[in-house]
């Protein structure tokens, strides 16, 4: 089906057939990507030709000048906005740069090698359409696939998506997708909470939307990137797991709350008993006098220290208390009651705490 | 990553020199109390963790160590708290808290005022650093206010500080006040769950009331002068006093008048985070010179240790107690006269108060009586008692 809309980006694209009422800003986060970027817009540009879109290109200063690169395509593509962020790096904090100044209603990223199918943009257009809020490219469900990947990399991937799954606050198969797209509505109220470090945007934004969210999954069948080098190092690992770390200790931050009310639950159960057993000692001053005399008379004659003794309990004719010698060695206690009437004293020895 | 290591080993090296001031003097009664875990009057958070740590040997110096190793590595905190300025304001600012003379005097004693000291600086830096702390840390920094309660009766004076990070992690009013009164109520009922300690908070404060006002003020003068080796007391006061933070300003306000009731010098580093605080405020608005800053605490904070140097002469109980142990002596020891836990914690059998009215089954078990009076000879019977030679006290064993 195709019919002719209007764009409501300020492009210079005036009527054309369309696939869908909503405006498209696709972000492309690049660093070194010269030898790529021209082959990727040129596949964008003839999947999504009918379709009100905008190219959002977010370069991180690449010492290949990509973004010149892009800068010298403009022409050719109308559609093409360009970022150079001078001083910053980082896939994540690209993309939510790039999602923070996109003008569409509908979001995207895809990665700039070469290894997403351009084509994918038009089903997941298509599933957003339909209803659902984000759309994700998976590797794994039927019909998706790594591709050529050596094994070492398939194990560490499914390794690193089934610690993810776990994290992420609504079902997905795979929550390190790098192409997603997703309504700049439900992107806007989560970026409050998005913390864009390390390079797995789409993880963040699925451990931080509503659990209502309406999630659908495309097939994405992984490709063999075009030109240069993966950036696949061991400190994108590090990040990854600083990541899931990060994320993890916010779900165990969750449960603060519930910490605080367990310990203190805990504690008032403690102490509560011991409180009430020496009620009397607050609400009668005349036995509280009586205790302080009996007290005092018992520690002369016994040579206790008043501060090796602990109140357990109080009744209108017996103060039960422990002795305690504090000694580094060994700490010796005894359970004594005094006859408040005759202060008189009975012991009995305790086992060592 | 490298130079934060070097820091780090060298902060260590700082613990230890701190812990080599205070170790020759042996065991004071204070640090004893907390040895021995003696339950007042403080509850029981950090002295039952100190005696948890009893199996280990060398325990009073591990225990030096690791307290030092606390106050001195929370440097870290003010060092957080300083993001904002360059890189000198920024080490002025940890030298405000590593040359205060409290820092330099206390962080080897077995004491809770350091302790206390560092919970402070927590909350002094989750109030004032520039970036709010996250809204998930909320139950956390009530834990952590729980903690400090339960560490040591003091930390309440820092109750304006705890509700101000409270509220810069946007607990609304009701959360601030719930995290806040929480930990108080329970507190409140550990209190009168052991009416002893509130009971021996008294005593202490009594024995400041008997001291002339002159002799106060001039304690609490003392105090402010050692908690930020004098350098940091004129100016952190002046940093608060201009900051118009009412978190800081109600703090130094509570710990004023914890000073007027009982002026001890090792509250001296209560005060210290305060002042930190204060510095930071001087240096964030630009009115102190860090290059003439740094000397002048280097300064102050060396005089001062040298005027307050600790006593390196070992206790009078470590010396008794050494000489009784050479006697054989067992069983129980009687002491006629006022003497501190350290006796406890230097003997190795029970020590008992030597009173008239002490029953005589009791003394018969006494192996040997102390004398910590000006003399006791009216009390012990030289038949059943023979005195010792050449001890610090007088001392009799059994004949």
């Amino acid at each position: 089906m195709s019919i002719f809309c209007v764009s409501r980006l300020p492009l210079p694209i005036s009527l054309f057939p369309c696939y869908t009422s909503s405006v498209l800003s696709l972000v492309l986060p690049t660093y070194n990507e010269a030898a790529n970027i021209r082959s990727l817009l040129e596949g964008i540009d003839a999947v999504l030709q009918f379709t009100p879109h905008e190219v959002i290109v977010v370069d991180d200063d690449s010492p290949d000048q990509t973004w010149r690169v892009v800068k010298g395509l403009a022409a050719q593509f109308p559609h093409l906005r360009v970022y150079r962020r001078v001083g910053k790096r980082g896939l994540s904090s690209a993309v939510t740069e790039g999602f923070d100044m996109a003008r569409g209603d509908v979001l995207a990223v895809m990665d700039a090698d070469g290894q997403h199918d351009a084509v994918l943009l038009l089903t997941m257009l298509r599933a957003i359409d339909q209803g659902s809020d984000l759309v994700i490219g998976s590797r794994y469900i039927e019909g998706g696939s790594v591709g050529d990947w050596v094994t070492d990399r398939r194990i560490i991937s499914r390794a690193g998506t089934l610690l993810a799954r776990n994290l992420s606050r609504v079902p997905v198969t795979d929550p390190l997708s790098g192409i997603f797209m997703l309504r700049a509505s439900l992107y806007r109220g989560a970026r409050p909470l998005l913390k864009p470090t390390g390079f797995k945007i789409l993880l963040e934004v699925l451990s931080h939307v509503p659990p209502t969210t309406r999630i659908a999954e495309v097939p994405l069948i992984f490709r063999m990137r075009l030109h240069g080098q993966s950036k696949l190092s061991f400190c994108v690992h590090v990040a990854f797991l600083c990541q899931i770390l990060r994320l993890l200790s916010k779900r165990l931050v969750r449960i603060g709350s519930l910490l605080f009310g367990l310990v203190t639950l805990l504690l008032a159960l403690t102490l509560l008993p011991r409180a009430w057993s020496l009620k009397l000692l607050y609400t009668d001053a005349q036995l509280r006098a009586n205790v302080k005399t009996a007290l005092e008379t018992v520690a002369r004659r016994e040579g206790w220290l008043l501060s090796d003794i602990s109140l357990v309990s109080v009744t209108p004719q017996t103060l039960s208390i422990i002795h305690q010698d504090h000694l580094r060695t060994a700490q010796p206690r005894e359970r004594c009651t005094i006859i408040l009437a005759q202060r008189t004293l009975t012991c009995d020895a305790l086992s060592q705490p | 990553m490298r130079r934060t290591l070097t820091a780090i080993v060298l902060l260590e090296f700082y613990a230890l020199f701190l812990v080599l001031l205070v170790l020759p003097g042996g065991v004071r009664t204070d640090e004893a109390k907390y040895l021995l875990s003696i339950p007042y009057p403080h509850p029981p958070a950090m002295r039952a963790l100190f005696r948890q740590l009893a199996f280990l040997p060398f325990h009073e110096g591990v225990i030096r160590f690791l307290l030092a190793t606390l106050v001195v590595q929370c440097v870290w905190f003010v060092w957080n708290i300083g993001v904002v300025l360059s890189p000198l304001r920024r080490t002025a600012l940890a030298v405000s808290w590593l040359l205060s003379s409290a820092v330099i005097l206390q962080a080897g004693t077995v004491m809770l005022a350091p302790v206390t000291a560092v919970f402070g600086l927590l909350f002094l830096s989750l109030a004032l650093t520039p970036t709010d702390p996250s809204p998930r840390s909320i139950p956390f920094i009530g834990l952590l206010w729980l903690l400090s309660l339960f560490s040591a009766y003091h930390a309440i004076l820092y109750l304006p500080l705890a509700a101000s990070a409270l509220r810069r992690g946007r607990a609304s009013i009701r959360m601030t006040v719930f995290y806040v009164g929480v930990p108080l109520v329970l507190l409140a009922l550990y209190s009168l769950g052991n009416p002893l300690a509130i009971a021996s908070m008294f005593t202490v404060s009594r024995q400041d009331s008997a001291l002339q006002i002159a002799e106060h003020l001039r304690n609490i003068g003392w105090v402010w002068i050692i908690a930020g080796s004098g350098t940091s007391s004129i100016l952190g006061t002046w940093g608060l006093l201009v900051s118009g933070r009412k978190d800081l300003l109600l703090t130094g306000f509570f710990l004023t008048s914890f000073l007027a009731i009982s002026s001890q010098g090792y509250y001296a580093i209560l005060f210290t985070p305060l002042l930190v605080g204060g510095v930071f405020i001087l240096l964030q608005r630009r009115r102190l010179l860090p290059g003439v800053f740094i000397p002048l605490q280097l300064v102050m904070a060396a005089l001062l240790l040298f005027v307050f140097f600790p006593s390196v002469h070992s206790t009078p109980a470590r010396l008794t107690t050494t000489m009784l142990r050479a006697q054989g002596v067992g069983e129980l020891v009687l002491i006629d006269g006022p003497f501190g836990h350290e006796w406890q914690y230097e003997s190795s059998v029970p020590v008992r108060r030597f009173t008239p009215e002490l029953a005589s089954q009791i003394e018969e078990r006494a192996q040997a009586i102390v004398c910590t009076r000006q003399s006791c000879e009216e009390n012990v019977n030289p038949e059943v008692w023979v005195r010792l030679e050449n001890s610090p006290v007088q001392v009799w064993v059994r004949r």
